[in-house]
């Protein structure tokens, strides 16, 4: 077993909203190892956006505070980075995907110069010119690369092509970067990059604004990606187009990718794993198949049941009874209790126990008192 | 390796598709182009820009030159006392015997100098002050300390009325052109500081500055970078504006506290205003009328550039306006859909 790209451990996050203090994320812990697509899904409000801005630590902090917890990435604890250094951490190593593809371009610059950016950003960073934190990291490796059939695409970055030359000169001429960042349009699949690279975002669809957005992140090299909700904003067509390009490129880059959505069905299509989460913590976590197949955490199987899944309707859609908790104030016991239809007084009092491994099952984890219960759920 | 670096522009290479001719054909006109294509879709604006710019060449002659453009040296005598316009002296002339045509002429320099010097300082003081006050600005940290600092000191400066709070300052100082524009600058920034906070507190949490934060953009280059660029455009809007305003404030303080002496080697029109008005306006009135249109029309210039800037600056209206002018192609390609912008553009300033 290969070490995981990102160990999170018993991570939390609070706001400190004044009066009180609003737990957002609670004692959340999960592996990603390298070349996986782990899928994390969750109601409004459950923490999921917040927890994939903790990663990289983008919150502003205050008002948001790490309470607890680490979060190793390839082995380094970023809760632990002091802040003045984390622009070193991000970009290079971590990238990421945001959930509005219309307002994460500057509207006033051209795309050329956004790609660019990032690109300038690794290219100092890989050359030494600017100071890196984390020690080189050799996923988005195009050396060995699988077949692919846009070839040209993998050109320019193998040893002793053109950027690769680049890199060793230690300088960038107009021209280095210029190809760099026409490769990485090309990367994700923009047909005609000369004419895209001078216009404004305010001149892309929503779909095409995301694909930039991907190209930003790959451009830095990542070993993990974090996509917050990346298709959301979509309507469905170009959401489907993105997400297949995101799973061409899931083979094609082979980085980690922490998948954030509260789409069942677009976490079915991409990732590996799937954690679970409800009012802050993780309830469940294991292969997107097995906890699809059969859910152990009684939230889980509610959600899986209130997802539609005909076009043709069937009466009233499932739902959920009850409301998600005020998290400043989360109930007692374990946090699900109040709509569980099978919790029992002991779930009122004590915590919900840590995520533990099903019966039988080495990697699929639940947090429930009752989870061989759960397939006998209504 | 760099042999063949290709051109910065796609002008140059072969239009194939829709969208490539639309791009070629706007990149064709270039940036002085679109620029010219863009006032010539507002008149109003055209009018301010040939103002400003005819205001510019000729105070930019009367500095270098003033002979080229002003018959008579300031306190030059005509010999010709209180004459109306005349084909001779188009303003007249005063008691003096002076030219008032030149004087009018001669004081555009100094009036517009002292007009950008003012707003300028204000812009790069304030400014500054207001990107930091409006980043940085978070509870419980330093920034959010000097932010404070900022913000209350501003707040001081703003419960003055500041024409009232410029005279005494000026007043304190003594004569003297430096000493009038330190008086209206030491006033003049606390606008920039509220006006650039504002729009930096609007843009700090857009998703492209987390997006810039996540891609390892330092704090530095966000803001000398993503945020000031995008703060920018009405900032620049208000600074064109603003110098209108500068230059009534200056001519108000010229017209009660002759900061500068008239008539003098260097005319200033609110001084010459003050002057003439003393005795001379219901004999006489071109004396007084000539500075006074001329005042008018620097800031009515400055206006209208204002506002034609405003459309300028927006890539969105600029893009637009292009095409209003010049109706390009359609785009044909699914490459380039005119998205509909979702967000409307930077606000309205003032």
């Amino acid at each position: 077993m290969t070490d995981p790209v990102l160990s999170v451990q018993g991570l939390s996050v609070e706001y400190d909203i004044g009066a009180g203090r609003f737990q957002a994320v609670t004692d959340v812990s999960f592996d990603v190892t390298p070349g996986r697509v782990v899928g994390i899904v969750g109601e409004t409000g459950c923490g999921k956006s917040t927890l994939a801005k903790t990663i990289p630590r983008l919150l502003p902090e205050p008002p948001a505070m790490l309470t607890a917890g680490r979060i190793l990435f390839h082995g380094t604890d970023l809760a632990r980075v002091p802040k003045w250094k984390l622009p070193m951490v991000r970009g290079t190593g971590i990238g990421m995907i945001f959930q509005e593809p219309l307002n994460s371009l500057n509207p006033a610059f051209r795309i050329y110069d956004q790609v660019a950016e990032a690109v300038r950003i690794r290219h100092l960073r890989e050359t030494g010119q600017a100071p890196r934190f984390l020690p080189e990291l050799s996923a988005f490796d195009y050396s060995t690369p699988k077949p692919i059939e846009k070839g040209d695409v993998t050109k320019a970055f193998v040893p002793g092509g053109p950027v690769a030359e680049a890199v060793k000169r230690r300088t960038y001429d107009r021209a280095d970067y210029r190809r760099e960042v026409l490769e990485y349009l090309r990367l994700v699949r923009i047909n005609d990059p000369e004419t895209i690279l001078n216009l404004y975002p305010h001149e892309l669809s929503g779909g095409m604004r995301q694909r930039i957005m991907i190209a930003i992140a790959l451009s830095g090299k990542p070993s993990l990606l974090i996509a917050d909700e990346p298709t959301s904003a979509l309507d469905v067509t170009i959401q489907a187009q993105v997400l297949t390009l995101m799973k061409e490129l899931i083979d094609e880059v082979r980085a980690s990718i922490l998948f954030i959505s509260h789409d069942l069905g677009v976490i079915a299509e991409t990732a590996d794993d799937l954690g679970v989460m409800y009012a802050g913590r993780l309830v469940e976590f294991g292969p997107v198949d097995e906890v699809f197949r059969s859910p152990r955490h009684p939230y889980t199987k509610a959600l899986l049941k209130a997802a539609p899944t005909r076009y043709k309707s069937e009466g009233t859609l499932a739902t959920i009874a009850g409301a998600v908790p005020n998290l400043s104030r989360p109930p007692p016991g374990c946090r699900f209790h109040p709509r569980c239809p099978i919790a029992r007084p002991v779930c009122r009092v004590e915590p919900a126990p840590p995520l533990d491994p099903v019966a039988g099952r080495t990697d699929h984890r639940s947090a429930c008192h009752f989870a061989s219960e759960v397939p006998m759920m209504p | 390796m760099g042999a063949s670096s290709p051109a910065p522009t796609q002008a140059t290479s072969a239009p194939a598709r829709g969208t490539r001719r639309l791009r070629s054909t706007e990149e064709g006109i270039g940036a002085l182009g679109t620029f010219w294509r863009i006032l010539r879709a507002n008149p109003l604006s055209l009018v301010g820009f040939l103002l400003v710019a005819f205001l510019i060449v000729v105070g930019v002659i009367g500095a270098v030159a003033p002979r080229v453009v002003a018959p008579y040296a300031p306190t030059q005598s005509t010999g010709v006392f209180n004459q109306g316009p005349s084909w001779a002296h188009p303003f007249g002339t005063d008691g003096n015997s002076f030219d008032i045509y030149s004087n009018v002429v001669l004081a555009i320099p100094l009036d517009l100098g002292i007009g950008l010097v003012i707003a300028g300082s204000a812009l790069l003081l304030g400014g500054g002050l207001g990107l930091i006050a409006g980043y940085w600005d978070r509870p419980r940290s330093v920034g959010g300390a000097v932010a404070t600092v900022i913000l209350r000191v501003t707040d001081v400066f703003l419960s003055f009325p500041s024409l009232i709070l410029a005279l005494a300052i000026g007043v304190s100082l003594g004569r003297g052109v430096w000493q009038a524009i330190l008086a209206v600058s030491v006033t003049w920034w606390p606008y920039y500081v509220r006006l650039v906070r504002g729009e930096v507190l609007a843009i700090k949490h857009l998703p492209y500055i987390t997006a810039a934060r996540a891609a390892g953009v330092k704090d530095g280059r966000i803001v000398l970078r993503h945020v000031l660029r995008n703060v920018l455009d009405p900032v620049l809007v208000y600074f064109t504006l603003d110098i209108g305003t500068v230059l009534v404030t200056f001519s108000t303080i010229g017209f009660v506290a002759h900061p500068i002496p008239y008539p003098g080697p260097s005319p200033e029109w609110g001084s010459m205003m003050s002057y003439y008005s003393a005795a001379l306006v219901t004999v006489h009135p071109w004396t007084i009328l000539a500075p006074g249109a001329a005042i008018f029309v620097t800031v009515l210039a400055f206006s209208l550039l204002g506002d034609g800037l405003r459309d300028v600056l927006d890539p969105r209206s600029r893009r637009a306006l292009v095409r209003s002018v010049a109706p390009t192609p359609p785009p044909e390609s699914t490459q380039a859909p005119d998205a509909a912008p979702l967000e409307s553009g930077g606000s309205t300033p003032g």
